[in-house]
């Protein structure tokens, strides 16, 4: 059970950490390709 | 074979990748990534590099927590010391303004990277809008 908690706790404190950067989107200009 | 569908394939491989788009016209191949992904815009710059291909300004689409002062942001990377810097547009210096407001957040961030002459080196984002 309290296993259970700590990894829960720990996997809420993971998702609330502000900070992760993460491509979302990437718009390529390429010069050459024809 | 195209060289659309040269770098089609090719981006298609980078792991994180979700979708490719790649209009010949345009010049431009936009790529939609996956959650949780730890791609980086050199990475693709030097993917096309190696193509035979010169990469131009990216339009960049990120999330990150903003920290840092006015005049010297930047875009943590969590559990590393990875650390993107950010820059005022010229042509859209609120938006800087608005970023500045927001330190200690999580935001996503639009805006562009040009490549240098070393395409493996991480550039600053000219930032266009924060959300």
């Amino acid at each position: 059970m309290r296993r259970r908690f700590s990894i829960l706790a720990c996997a809420l404190l993971m998702a609330s950490i502000p900070g992760r950067t993460e491509l979302l989107q990437v718009d390529l200009s390429i010069f050459g390709m024809d | 074979m195209t060289c659309a569908h040269i770098v089609d394939v090719a981006l298609k491989k980078v792991p994180g990748v979700e979708t490719v788009d790649v209009s010949l016209n345009k010049g431009l191949a936009s790529v939609k990534l996956k959650p949780g992904n730890t791609v980086s815009v050199p990475q693709f710059w030097q993917l096309l590099h190696e193509k035979g291909y010169t990469p131009k300004a990216t339009e960049v689409s990120v999330q990150g927590g903003l920290i840092g002062e006015p005049g010297h942001l930047q875009l943590n990377v969590s559990g590393s010391k990875d650390v993107l810097n950010l820059a005022p547009d010229p042509k859209s210096a609120a938006a800087y303004n608005d970023a500045a407001k927001k330190v200690g957040q999580s935001v996503v961030i639009q805006g562009v990277m040009v490549p240098g002459k070393d395409l493996k080196a991480l550039v600053p984002l000219q930032i266009h809008q924060v959300k």
